[in-house]
């Protein structure tokens, strides 16, 4: 499990992250959103033993894991950039790899077949999409217990993103791997991920499992018979609303069979409910919390 | 670590075969047309001239200094690149084992080649004929490995306190300079009789503490008059106690660069990769220091007393802010440094007068 406690870092003046708290269980594909600047990089940075803040830790599994070896071996940090030169071979990575974790050379050799990828060709011939997959292959390879992707889809085709999240949802089953991922990208997020935390204001806005939260909120389209007002809608716990005369967009957290029920009593011509996604759902925290507007 | 020193060792083949390979032909191919290695009578207008051909001690000294400066930037790049210390810095290995590997492996290659190029180099004299006492020619081994020892740890400390490479080269030459110049300012406002110019030590690099006394030691090898050759080994023994001073107190600087190199990794704020360095063994020191002692000591034409340390203010914190457009705020310690060196500068001419007077 890790646990982040209190953890506040700054870069000189400007402070990135303050006293954010957060728990993710083992085993589970968890998924960092948030606009850009938030934070994101920043926390898996600490997260991966790179920087230090300068207050509170991270720990896995009650180990803190700033400069102890015995902890960052089961971490991967791929980076969104990750560092080659413009000679550097697939194949010149493996030693750099094999140097510090136990090196899954075949299962590596068989990412590289189903990528299509050439071990002996530069690096830096490779495509966006060529260059993350090569790297999330050298990741799979090292088999880690615990994996962090920063903005993983990025520049990756839909055939390449689906093939990386077949990938992902693999080694979590198989090898009970902890995945997390930032990315903007929030429907791939919502096809693999078990758990959520949005980073808003330097701290977690918001948490938990996926699935539990996205049942918890509702966004319906109601037709009044007369023009209303927000006030209606008072002791509802909204995220969102939206009112054009008669008619109104409105998305509300709670028991959906009680709300439903409210909204009943305020007898209105026509309720619809429209699905909501992971990435309007983000939109709407993001929103409400001051940015977008 | 042991694994990630044999990988380290691995990743330096090449530099080392690079930087053996230009050795070889630069230094030691050339002297194989030599003839012999003693003194030349050049009759000529019925007088005679001496000259002494000298092996290339001196070009093997420039080579190792030099690479004193290349090795730290090769051993230590990686924490000056935002896209490298997310690659090593989370990599599982504990940051004093990191930075003592990359110093032990770039240590190690400068000592190989220290002791290949003074092997071959005696081979060279011992093949040809010489008058050299060649026993004590192995000599340039344990001075060698001083100097390299000795620049590379402070420089590799150097390098390391700057956040991007360009910076850390800049700071390891810098001090080049700064024991030097401050040691002349220093002994500026004292009387010349007891100014006997700055010690071996304090000179540019320890490379010139041990050419010249290699020089002493060593180079002599025949009797000016006689021509016969002398033993040097009582130049050793008879060594100066000022000397071995400095070199003790080089050798100790040396080890606390590396204790503090090694020491303080796990403090290092990594995320000021290629950042402005702010390091108080950089710019934010040396600049206004620099500024002060060369304003302080140029005593020339009062054009160029304000042209060259006005210049170099100006394009050192052009470098340091990386922008032109450097706020006010960032021109004030540099100038008032400057004025500083001009008031300093007028004092050590006052009291010059009141010696002379």
């Amino acid at each position: 499990m890790i646990e982040i406690k209190n953890l506040s870092k700054s870069y000189g003046p400007k402070l990135v992250l303050n006293n954010l708290n957060l728990r993710i269980e083992d085993q589970t594909i968890f998924g960092l959103v948030g606009i850009n600047g938030a934070g994101k990089s920043t926390l898996l940075r600490l997260m991966s033993g790179i920087y230090q803040g300068e207050q509170g830790k991270v720990l896995y599994n009650g180990q803190d894991v700033y400069d102890n070896p015995n902890v960052k071996k089961d971490i991967f940090f791929l980076p969104d950039d990750p560092f080659y030169t413009f000679n550097t071979r697939g194949k010149d990575l493996i030693s750099y790899y094999q140097t510090f974790y136990e090196f899954d050379e075949i299962a590596f050799k068989e990412l590289v077949k189903v990528f299509n990828l050439q071990l002996n060709t530069p690096i830096n011939n490779f495509s966006k999409g060529m260059k993350r997959q090569l790297f999330i292959a050298l990741a799979v390879a090292t088999r880690p217990k615990y994996l962090l992707l920063d903005e993983a889809f990025d520049g990756l085709d839909p055939l390449a993103r689906l093939t990386l999240k077949r990938h992902l949802i693999a080694l979590s089953s198989d090898y009970h791997s902890t995945i997390i991922i930032s990315s903007h990208s929030l429907r791939e997020l919502e096809d693999i991920c078990d758990a959520y935390g949005i980073i808003d204001h330097q701290e977690i806005a918001s948490s938990g499992q996926l699935e539990e939260t996205m049942n918890n909120v509702h966004k319906y389209q109601i037709a009044f018979k007369e023009p209303v007002e927000a006030a209606l809608f008072a002791e509802f716990d909204k995220l969102f609303i939206h009112i054009e005369g008669r008619i109104v967009q409105i998305v509300l957290r709670g028991n959906e069979k009680e709300v439903t029920k409210r909204l009943e009593k305020l007898k209105p011509l026509l309720i619809d409910k429209i699905a909501i996604s992971f990435e309007e759902l983000f939109i709407y925290e993001v929103e409400n919390r001051g940015y977008l507007k | 670590m042991k694994k990630y020193f044999i990988y380290s060792l691995q990743k330096v083949i090449w530099p080392f075969s690079i930087m053996f390979v230009v050795a070889l032909i630069t230094i030691i191919l050339p002297e194989l047309a030599t003839e012999n290695y003693y003194f030349v009578y050049t009759a000529y207008d019925e007088s005679i001239s001496y000259s002494i051909n000298f092996p290339p001690i001196d070009r093997i000294i420039v080579f190792l200094g030099a690479l004193t400066f290349v090795v730290p930037v090769l051993q230590f790049e990686f924490s000056k690149n935002r896209r490298l210390v997310d690659q090593y810095y989370s990599a599982p290995i504990s940051r004093r084992k990191l930075l003592a590997t990359n110093y032990l492996v770039g240590l190690l290659e400068l000592f190989a080649l220290t002791i290949i190029f003074s092997l071959l180099l005696i081979a060279v004299v011992i093949s040809k004929p010489n008058v050299y006492d060649i026993g004590h020619f192995f000599l340039i081994i344990p001075f060698l490995l001083f100097s390299v020892f000795v620049t590379y740890s402070l420089n590799c400390f150097i390098f390391h306190q700057a956040n991007t490479l360009y910076d850390g080269v800049i700071f390891m030459l810098f001090y080049v300079f700064i024991l030097l110049i401050a040691y002349q300012t220093v002994f500026s406002l004292m009387p010349m009789e007891y100014f006997d110019g700055p010690p071996y030590g304090m000179s540019i690099t320890p490379f010139v503490y041990t050419q010249m006394a290699f020089m002493e030691f060593i180079m002599p090898p025949v009797d000016a008059i006689t021509g016969e050759p002398i033993s040097n080994l009582h130049r050793v023994l008879e060594y100066e106690w000022g000397d071995i001073v400095d070199a003790i107190s080089l050798f100790v600087l040396a080890v606390a660069a590396v204790f503090g190199l090694i020491l303080y990794a796990p403090k290092e704020k990594v995320e000021r990769a290629g950042q402005i360095s702010n390091s108080w063994f950089g710019y934010k020191v040396i600049n206004p220091a620099l500024i002060f002692m060369t304003t302080g000591l140029l005593d020339m034409d009062p054009f160029i007393q304000i042209l060259i340390p006005i210049t170099y203010l100006i394009i050192i914190t052009i470098i340091y802010r990386r922008t032109f457009k450097v706020h006010w705020r960032d021109w004030i310690i540099p100038l008032s440094s400057y004025a500083l060196g001009i008031g300093f500068n007028f004092l050590r001419n006052f009291i010059e007068t009141l010696y002379i007077s």
